[in-house]
Parts: C-alpha cells; sequence; structure tokens
C-alpha cells in the first residue's frame, strides 16, 4: 500500500507547518523502535506498538502486545479505520484523511509538543522481566518437576506395579522415598520391596514385619514389667532403626539400652523379680556379679543350677562331686609332668572354646588319665578298669582274678615275684573260685574306698547290697558357663598389665591374675572373680585424666539384650 | 541507604539470633551422639531440628515476599533483609544437623541439595547486592537511565539531521546504523553485553552498500571520521564534524547504557534461580515431609 503521513508541527508561535512523506510497504509498523516506519515515543508504547494492515478494501488498526491502543478515544485491540478516525498512541494523534490521488491511505500525524525522549527505552528490550526468562514460569517449571518426579510418578508406579505390572528400573519408584539405605542382609532378603515391612501407609512399623523372619529370637526378660510402664514400651524399631546408617550394624551399642529401664527404681519396683539397678559400669553402679552354680540333689541324683553373687562365693559352696585341688596341681612340688618333669599349666587341662570364652569339657581321658591311670596291678600294669561303670569295675576285677586264680595253674602264675605290702600272704597263697571272688572284692573295695576311684570321686557305699551295686559313683557335672548372661573374651586377656604394676602378664599368669587357682585347696571353691576384680581396668567412661587410664566398656560389650536362651532367673535366684 | 548495613541491622540482631539457633541446634545434636540411636531425622532430636528448620524454610520464604511487598517502605526493609540472611544461613546448619548428613539419592536429600542452592544462590545475589549498586552508581554518572535514554534519542535525531545534509551514502549508513543498534535483547545478550549492531558501509567505487558489523558503534564512527580530511567542501567538512561529535556522544551513551543494562541484571538474575528453587524447595519438603510418614 501507498501511504502518505502528513505530520503536522506547531510552531513556537502557534502555526500550523506540515511535513509530507509517503511510505509503501504492506504492514505499517508504529512504535518507539527506530526501524518502525512512524517512530512514536510515550508511556507504554513498546518497540512495536500497532500495526495498520489493508485486508480486502479495507484498512485496519491492530494492536501488538499490551499496547495502549485507542481509536476515537476508545481502547481496542483491532478496529476497521474510516476518514475521519482517530488514532491515539500514548500521546501521539493519528487521523485518517482523504487519502489524495496516488495514495491508498493519507494520515495526519500530530506528535505531543513536548516528546517524552525517555520512553526511547520501551524501543529496547533492556530488563530480564523482558525475556522469555520468566521467574513465575520457572517457578512452576521446578515445582511440577518435583512433584512429578518425586511424588506423582513413584505413586503411580507403586500402584500399578501392587496391581501386577512390570515398571522398569529407570522410572521412578517408591525406592525413591527411601530415608537411607537397607542394611544389606535385609536388601538381601527383600530387596526394594517397602511393603514387605511398612504395611500400611502412615501406620509405624509393626514388630510382626520383624518376626515374621526372626522368630526365634528370645525376648529380654523384664518385658512383662513394661505392661505397667506402656511408656516404655518398645518396638522392635526403638532399637533396630532402619536406613539409618552407618548400616553396618542396627544393634545398639549404647548404654541407654540398658540404663533406660535399670537405673529407675519404679521400673524396678514392678518388676518381678526385680530388675539389677545398673547405672554405669563401677563398683558402685553396677550390681555384684552373680555366678551360676550348680547344686547337687542326693535325692534326685541330679544337678541344678542356681545362682549367687559372687561376693558372698566364699561362703557358697559349688557341688560339682568331683575332688580336684587346684592347689596341688599347680604345685611343682607335688605334681609334675610326666615327660618334661615341669609343673603343669592351666591349658594343659583348660582347652579354649571357639568362642574365646568357654572352654572345652574336662574329661578323665582327656586330661586326668595320663597321670591318674586306672591300673589296680602292678603286676599287670596295662590291665586297667573301666572308667565310668562302677559295676563294670567290680566285673572286670572278678574276671581278672578268676582268671588268674582259679584257672588250672593258676598258681604257678600267681607266684609273686616278690611280696607285696598291700597283699596278705594268705591272698597270695589261696587259688581257687572262692579266693579269686574274696580277692576280687578286697581290690574293689579297695579302690571304692581307699586309694582308685575314690581320690577324685565321691562314693556312696551300700554295705547290705551284692558287690556289683555296692559301690555307686556320685555322677560329676562341672560347670561350663558361670555367667550364662554375661560375655568375656579369654583370648584378648591373655595378655594384660594391671594398673598396681609395671609387670605385663601373659599365659598363666594372666590367668591367674583374676582366677586364684593356686590357693584353691577345695574342688567347691569358685575361682570367678567379682566386678572389682574387673573396675581395676574397666569402666563405664574412658577415664583419660585421672591417674589410672582406664579401658571403657559398653554394657552391650559383656551383655546382650536378647537372650540366647531363655533363662528363668526367678526360679535360680538366691536359693542355697 | 547503604547495602552493606543490612549485615550490622540494629547491631547485628539478627546476627546473634542466627547464632543462637545455630548453638542450640548444635547441642541439640550433640545430644545425641551416644545415644541409643546414631544421629539421624528420625530421633526426638531430628524432629525438633526438622520441625524447626521446615517451620524457618516456611518463615524465611514469606519474608522474600514480605520484603518484595514493601521494597519501597520504611527501614524495616533492611530489617526483612538482614533476618532472611542470617537466618537463611542458619538454617543451612540446622538442616544439616537435621540430616546428620545422612545422604542418598532420595527425595530427601532432594530437599536437602535444593535448600543448599537456594541458599548458596541468596549468597551469590547478596554479594551482587553488596557489590553492583555501587557501579551502577559509577556508571551513570548520577544520571538515570531514562535520562541516558532520553539523550540518546535527542542524539539519534540530531546525528540523523545533520546526517541528511551529509553526502546520501553517509545519511544512508546513519540512519542504518541508528536502526540496526543493539541494546540490551536476550538474557546473554544483556548480561553479557552482546552486542549485535550493524550498519551499511558505503562502497568504495560507487557501487551498493554493504552490511557491515557496527561494534560498540566503531566502524561508523571511523567511516566518518576518515571522510573528513578527504571533504571537498569546507561545509560538508564541518557537517561531518558535526555529525561525528554527535556519534562519539551516542557511542558514550550506548556504552553507560548497555553497561547498565548488563549491571541491573546481575543484580536481579540470581532471582530467576533463587525464588523458582525456593517454591520447587517447599513442594519437596512437603513431599519429603509426607513419604516419611507414608513409610513410617
Amino acid at each position: 500500500m501507498d501511504i502518505l503521513i502528513r505530520q503536522v508541527v506547531t510552531t513556537e508561535n502557534d502555526r500550523e507547518e506540515t511535513y509530507d512523506r509517503d511510505i509503501q510497504t504492506d504492514v505499517l509498523n508504529l512504535g518507539s523502535a527506530t526501524d518502525c516506519d512512524i517512530q512514536l515515543l510515550g508511556e507504554g508504547l513498546a518497540a512495536v506498538s500497532a500495526e495498520i494492515r489493508q485486508s480486502g478494501g479495507r484498512f485496519r488498526v491492530a494492536r501488538v502486545a499490551n499496547a495502549p491502543l485507542k481509536v476515537n478515544d476508545k481502547l481496542v485491540s483491532k478496529s476497521d479505520l474510516s476518514e475521519g478516525d482517530i488514532i491515539l498512541l500514548a500521546d501521539n494523534e493519528l487521523r485518517v484523511i482523504a487519502a489524495p490521488t496516488g495514495f491508498d491511505l493519507a494520515f495526519e500525524l500530530r506528535l505531543p509538543r513536548v516528546q517524552d525522549a525517555s520512553a526511547y527505552e520501551n524501543a529496547f528490550v533492556t530488563s530480564l522481566s523482558q525475556t522469555r526468562w520468566s521467574i513465575r514460569r520457572f517457578s512452576w517449571m521446578f515445582s511440577l518437576a518435583v512433584l512429578l518426579l518425586a511424588a506423582i510418578i513413584p505413586a503411580v508406579t507403586l500402584m500399578l506395579e501392587r496391581d501386577g505390572s512390570k515398571i522398569p528400573e529407570f522410572v521412578p519408584s517408591d525406592a525413591l522415598w527411601t530415608s537411607g539405605p537397607l542394611h544389606s542382609a535385609h536388601f538381601q532378603a527383600i530387596g526394594d520391596d517397602c511393603s514387605s515391612c511398612h504395611v500400611e501407609p502412615f501406620v509405624q512399623v509393626r514388630d510382626q514385619a520383624c518376626t515374621d523372619c526372626h522368630s526365634a529370637i528370645e525376648s529380654h526378660e523384664s518385658l512383662a514389667v513394661l505392661e505397667k510402664h506402656p511408656a516404655d514400651t518398645f518396638r522392635c524399631a526403638s532399637c533396630h532403626r532402619e536406613h539409618n546408617e552407618p548400616t553396618t550394624s542396627l544393634v545398639i551399642t549404647s548404654d541407654n539400652l540398658c540404663t533406660d529401664c535399670h537405673t529407675r527404681e519404679q521400673i524396678n519396683a514392678d518388676a518381678e523379680p526385680p530388675l539389677s539397678i545398673a547405672a554405669a559400669f563401677t563398683e558402685k553402679d553396677h550390681p555384684a556379679f552373680e555366678a551360676t552354680l550348680l547344686k547337687y540333689s542326693d535325692s534326685e541324683s541330679s544337678f541344678k543350677p542356681w545362682k549367687t553373687s559372687i561376693s558372698s562365693a566364699e561362703v557358697a559352696e559349688e557341688k560339682s562331686n568331683l575332688l580336684f585341688p587346684h592347689q596341688v596341681h599347680l604345685d611343682v612340688e607335688q605334681v609334675q609332668m610326666l615327660d618334661t618333669g615341669d609343673a603343669l599349666q592351666c591349658a594343659d587341662c583348660h582347652t579354649a572354646s571357639s568362642d574365646g570364652e568357654h572352654f572345652e569339657p574336662i574329661t578323665m581321658e582327656g586330661s586326668c588319665i595320663t597321670c591318674h591311670e586306672l591300673a589296680f596291678d602292678l603286676e599287670n600294669s596295662e590291665r586297667q578298669l573301666p572308667h565310668g561303670k562302677p559295676e563294670e569295675v567290680v566285673f572286670a576285677l572278678e574276671g581278672y582274678f578268676l582268671k588268674s586264680l582259679a584257672s588250672p595253674n593258676a598258681q604257678q602264675s600267681r607266684e609273686p615275684r616278690r611280696r607285696r605290702p598291700d597283699r596278705n600272704a594268705s591272698d597270695a597263697a589261696c587259688t581257687g573260685f572262692d579266693c579269686a571272688l574274696a580277692q576280687a572284692a578286697s581290690e574293689a573295695e579297695s579302690q571304692f574306698t581307699v586309694k582308685g576311684c575314690v581320690s577324685c570321686h565321691e562314693i556312696s557305699t551300700f554295705e547290705d547290697a551284692p558287690l556289683n551295686k555296692r559301690f555307686q559313683v556320685k555322677p560329676v557335672s562341672l560347670n561350663t558357663d558361670y555367667f550364662p548372661s554375661a560375655r568375656f573374651d579369654h583370648n584378648s586377656h591373655m595378655t594384660l598389665k594391671r594398673p598396681d604394676s609395671d609387670q605385663r602378664l601373659s599365659g598363666m599368669d594372666a590367668c591367674e591374675s583374676c582366677h586364684t587357682a593356686g590357693e584353691s585347696k577345695q574342688s567347691s571353691d569358685v575361682l570367678m572373680p567379682a566386678i572389682d576384680n574387673c573396675t581395676q581396668c574397666h569402666t563405664s567412661t574412658f577415664e583419660h585424666f585421672s591417674d589410672i587410664a582406664t579401658a571403657p566398656l559398653a554394657c552391650t560389650d559383656c551383655h546382650s539384650y536378647h537372650p540366647s536362651e531363655p533363662v528363668h532367673r526367678a526360679q535360680l535366684r538366691n536359693e542355697p | 541507604m547503604s547495602y552493606v548495613s543490612i549485615f550490622a541491622y540494629k547491631g547485628g540482631r539478627y546476627f546473634w539470633w542466627a547464632l543462637f539457633l545455630i548453638l542450640a541446634s548444635t547441642v541439640l545434636y550433640i545430644t545425641q551422639l551416644g545415644g541409643v540411636q546414631p544421629p539421624n531425622g528420625g530421633t526426638w532430636q531430628g524432629y525438633v531440628l526438622g520441625t524447626v528448620g521446615a517451620l524457618l524454610i516456611v518463615w524465611l520464604a514469606w519474608l522474600g515476599v514480605r520484603k518484595r511487598r514493601y521494597a519501597n517502605g520504611s527501614g524495616t526493609l533492611q530489617g526483612w533483609t538482614s533476618a532472611h540472611v542470617y537466618l537463611g544461613i542458619a538454617l543451612l546448619f540446622l538442616a544439616s544437623l537435621h540430616s546428620a548428613l545422612q545422604l542418598g539419592w532420595n527425595v530427601h536429600t532432594l530437599a536437602y541439595i535444593l535448600m543448599v542452592a537456594v541458599i548458596f544462590s541468596g549468597f551469590f545475589g547478596l554479594y551482587k547486592y553488596t557489590s553492583i549498586p555501587a557501579l551502577i552508581a559509577r556508571n551513570r554518572s548520577g544520571l538515570s537511565r531514562s535520562k541516558l535514554f532520553a539523550e540518546l534519542y535527542d542524539l539519534d535525531q540530531e546525528a540523523q539531521s545533520i546526517a541528511a545534509k551529509c553526502l546520501p551514502e553517509v545519511d544512508e549508513s546513519v540512519k542504518s546504523a541508528i536502526q540496526r543498534t543493539s541494546l540490551g535483547g536476550g538474557v546473554r545478550a544483556q548480561l553479557f553485553m552482546r552486542d549485535k549492531s550493524t550498519y551499511l558501509e558505503p562502497s568504495d567505487n560507487n557501487g551498493l552498500p554493504t552490511l557491515k558489523p557496527n561494534l560498540d558503534q566503531q566502524a561508523l564512527v571511523t567511516m566518518v571520521t576518515l571522510r573528513i580530511p578527504q571533504a571537498a567542501k569546507r561545509m560538508e567538512a564541518q557537517n561531518l564534524q558535526s555529525l561525528l561529535r554527535a556519534l562519539v556522544r551516542r557511542q558514550a551513551v550506548i556504552r553507560q547504557l548497555r553497561r547498565d543494562i548488563s549491571l541491573q541484571g546481575w543484580l536481579k538474575v540470581w532471582l530467576y534461580i533463587h525464588i523458582p528453587l525456593t517454591l520447587a524447595l517447599i513442594v519437596s519438603l512437603i513431599v519429603h515431609i509426607v513419604t516419611t510418614f507414608v513409610y513410617w
């Protein structure tokens, strides 16, 4: 189109002058930019504010963006133009006039007398808010992305998976909701199936989720008291907190595990049996050690465990039915090794178990027989009595003497090479069946009551019973665990130094520094140390600045919350 | 109002608040050590730290809205900004202690990372707020931006009217240079002062003019300068001289404006990260809290 622009300028003396120019264009641009066909400045006018186009035979003005376009004093977004119409952009006026010959359209342009030149800024994009960047748009984008990736997609994935659909791994799932890694053993067992423990949303994991697998776990004995103290009721997860780091262990090692209850008088009072009050590992704040000892009941011919405080262990006696003075065996003047002549060492009889705490059972065959042979006839020392079967002993003796004294050439074979002080001359002289039985009876009585079995065992004698039932050896039971509810590592104590001495102890010296075996004359002596033995080196806290540096011990270094087997302490406690 | 004084607002009142908050949460954190559980968001101390942290996030976000709403108001603006900065720093400690730095590939760590990003984008903004206003003032040499634009407009008009009196090729060059002057524009152009100005350079041998880059308007200025000694008439030389004066002044104004646009951009660009991330943080905070209790 061919457009005539007739600019009307009012001079200082109020005369009007006109300047004509013609523009040939398809679209007539109005705006503040220099490259607009008509450059107009004013408030709210952008680089391009309005466009005039020809469509059909008509001309139409349309605003661009939000420019304040007025046609005939009305704000419009577009308007058809006819002669006499006045377009107003800010204070710039365009009046449509009759187009002279050769022109399609003509305008009379009046600019305001004072141009607002500062509005020239609108011709340019000078602020970030005018660019495509938008805080509001970014906010929506980021927020929706978070909502979608972290919440909505995982939730949908979860629902689809519950319905049995297979969702590819890369799709965000509820694995993103984990608050930390699972313990590796649990991860191996359940993988990323959250619902195997988190059964119900918004409900804390129930103990059953644990005990479904860990069915063999024993409850802590004192849990019954918690019925009276529901606020102190524990869930498995109170102590075993999953998704927590470090993940190496789910077991609490803090002393609070124990002391939270074992320091509270009220809980103690309501517990049956009463709780041991323990606040720390010191003589004052920890109960005296209680040893589980063995008691023999003659009427029932069996052993029962019972407990007593170590501090009263000197009074208490353990009944194992074995006669064994440690003192004698450790005295090199009295007992020596057969091969070397050296004194016996603890380890010669006490072999540590693989757990480092306990010892392999001591047996006649394993420990005693090397010295305590069961020969009864010096002439025939290879003939040994059977161990552990008193009746067999009698039969063995009878058989032996019958063969040697009642056989046809008995006299010859029994001719003593020299007289033995323990045999009567008549014994040796006689032969025959009766003589043999008499010899057997005499030897049996001697073994059971004078020199053999009786040196280690307690024997019950029933005078009226036949010989094979006359002597009963009381059963022997050696205590294998004095402190079943505590742990102790012998290995790490096999070398030690007590704070009151400069000497480093190892081997048997280390054993004897806690177990005073060298002074024990009775097998009923309880050789377990009391707490003061431990507290010389160990207390709950590391006392760096005291005279003696202590090796700190946590409750869990010795104790477990879950007993390895149910122990009915009430039945054990404080019986004689 | 000095921008630096937000640090010392009312004797650094909020500094002490923040310090108290940091110390209190550290003490609370330490009470977990040696406790039944390792430090974690799930202990009672963790819940307390988390609750305070979440409230602090919401409050700080609201402070951000509030201080903008009263941006031209009284001295409270300073107070809000001071509180926003100091308590934002305290939040960094608080949330770190809440998490016990147990980070992983999960929505909880997402919230933590978003929070850290918000706070560090805030540090960037704080740095810009303290360093840029002085640069803006020095660059504008006391003039407002609209005054500079008004001057640019006048110089454009002046240069064009003088050029109209010069040789047609010069007139065409000047008109094209003015029409093709680039100022501002996209984000990169604004921030890094990218100048895409071009102009029509007259041909040496009466051919068609060619479109050449006109970086910093220097090509145009050089072209006009070189024509002065070649002017055939005295009047022509005088016109070129006047034209040159207007163009050089115009060049200086454009430089000032370009730098002003850039400085103003840097003053605000961090908000395009800070605010959207804050909203994303609030969403992820809600996700964090809800998912914590979905799988309690």
